[in-house]
């Protein structure tokens, strides 16, 4: 622990507001992962609870991961879906608590950043948010 | 088999996904799409679905205790974040206009040479060297991590160490509980690195990105030798940083293929589930982990990316 002590003392300001950076991205990244996880659970057990043969009926596999399964794949479909308490949609839900975590992570660091007054990086998080949503909205196009 | 069972047999496949990808810094894809499409029969897209997620969930998985440890440089990989997301687009736009045949040999080609590359690349690691990086300094992108798996340091300076640690209990509960953990895990030594050729390395991003869009190969294996070779940062932080970036790229693309109905909740839900833990596990072990046995992990990767490249190709 020694060897850089020195070189930390200089750079005191800087690296405690990094240390404060990376803080906010740790909890972030683990309230994100803790909801998904309990979300997803939820949602599996529903299913094998309502569904007492998914756990007897051989072969009934390919029900489930082939092409004819059917479940919501938009925001209004899960959303219904989550309603209705399906098992299915709660897990899709909880899986979108995972996608969105890295994103809301781009999003808070880029808040800290710009209240920090760290204006390189205020503008490299922006950047990174811009072209994660011409993505998202290119890619909803095609 | 049952759906249960089919469930199961996920999990633990991405259990190992997610350890194996949380260490080498790349997503668990190059598991997680062979099981379930040959052990579980699963359609190709929804495999592809739930890979894609499998990479989001590897990196926050194991990006809690990697930012914790100082081991993901939060600062190298926001700025590569910019020109990944940017090539990621641009590789997207391209996919349908660009014949895949010789891209795929020439990836492998470029596979091979890193392999290579990495295998005589032993000498650097962590030595802070002198070429100056202007922009690396005006971003201080520089960093420090403990490394673990090094030599147990010497009497004297555990001396030293427990003096400075007194001095900061003072320093309110928070700092001195830090303090204590580091002291309870005294082996290893704190390893500091200067970061170099920063705009090398955006460029070599803004490729890693195009090439994940174009060929779908995930992004890590080309930002871990590019951190590590080109730009100078240990593998282990390499390695860490890469994973703390893959959760972006990620999630730009999963959104799309939710949108379009290939993330199956029933394939995906366990193997984010498996893939979660496998990741947390592998996060605890990289500090411990000796730097030689990751590097040779990273070139078995390499090469057998390199291989499968070449068989699409041909």
């Amino acid at each position: 622990m020694c060897i850089t002590s020195a070189g930390k003392k200089t750079e005191e300001g800087r690296s405690g507001s990094t240390e404060r950076m990376e803080r906010i991205i740790a909890s972030t990244l683990r309230a994100g992962v803790l909801l998904s996880v309990a979300v997803i659970v939820l949602g599996l057990c529903l299913s094998f609870a309502r569904h007492p043969e998914y756990a007897t009926a051989t072969g009934a596999d390919g029900n489930m991961t082939g092409d004819s399964y059917r479940f919501a794949h938009s925001l209004g479909e899960t959303g219904a879906g989550v309603l209705r308490l399906e098992g299915r949609s709660i897990v899709t839900l909880g899986l979108l608590t995972l996608i969105a975590t890295p994103v809301i992570r781009v999003a808070l660091s880029f808040v800290v950043f710009a209240a920090q007054r760290d204006r390189a990086y205020t503008v490299i998080t922006a950047a990174v948010l811009f072209f994660l949503l011409v993505s998202f909205l290119v890619g909803l196009a095609g | 088999m049952t759906p249960l069972e089919s469930a199961v047999v996920a999990f633990f496949c991405s259990v190992v996904a997610g350890f194996l990808g949380s260490l080498l810094g790349v997503g668990g894809g190059i598991i997680v799409v062979p099981s379930l499409t040959l052990l579980l029969g699963v359609p190709i897209r929804f495999a592809i679905g739930a890979s894609i997620v499998s990479v989001i969930a590897t990196s926050s998985g194991a990006a809690v205790a990697y930012v914790r440890k100082h081991l993901s440089n939060i600062r190298v990989g926001m700025l590569l974040e910019v020109t990944t997301t940017a090539g990621a687009l641009a590789g997207a736009f391209l996919a349908g206009r660009i014949g895949g045949g010789v891209l795929h040999i020439i990836f492998a080609c470029v596979m091979i040479y890193t392999a290579v590359s990495m295998l005589r690349f032993n000498h650097a690691e962590g030595r802070a060297d002198g070429v100056p990086d202007r922009l690396a300094d005006r971003l201080a992108l520089h960093g420090s991590f403990h490394d673990e798996s090094t030599v147990r340091a010497s009497p004297a300076t555990q001396g030293i160490e427990a003096t400075r640690q007194q001095g900061t209990e003072t320093l309110g509960s928070k700092t001195a509980r830090d303090a204590k953990i580091l002291n309870a895990s005294s082996t290893g030594s704190e390893v500091s690195y200067r970061v170099r050729r920063t705009p090398s390395g955006l460029a070599l991003s803004l490729a890693a990105g195009v090439i994940s869009g174009l060929l779908g190969v995930g992004g890590g294996i080309i930002k871990v030798p590019t951190m590590n070779l080109v730009m100078g940062m240990p593998l282990k932080v390499a390695s860490a940083t890469s994973n703390f970036m893959i959760g972006v790229t990620g999630a730009a693309s999963a959104g799309v293929y939710f949108a379009r109905g290939d993330v199956n909740p029933f394939v995906t839900g366990p193997v984010a589930l498996g893939v979660l833990l496998g990741s947390t596990i592998g996060s605890g072990m990289l500090g411990r982990i000796s730097s030689s046995v990751l590097r040779m992990a990273f070139v078995l990767l390499l090469l057998w990316v390199a291989i499968q490249m070449f068989m699409k190709g041909i």
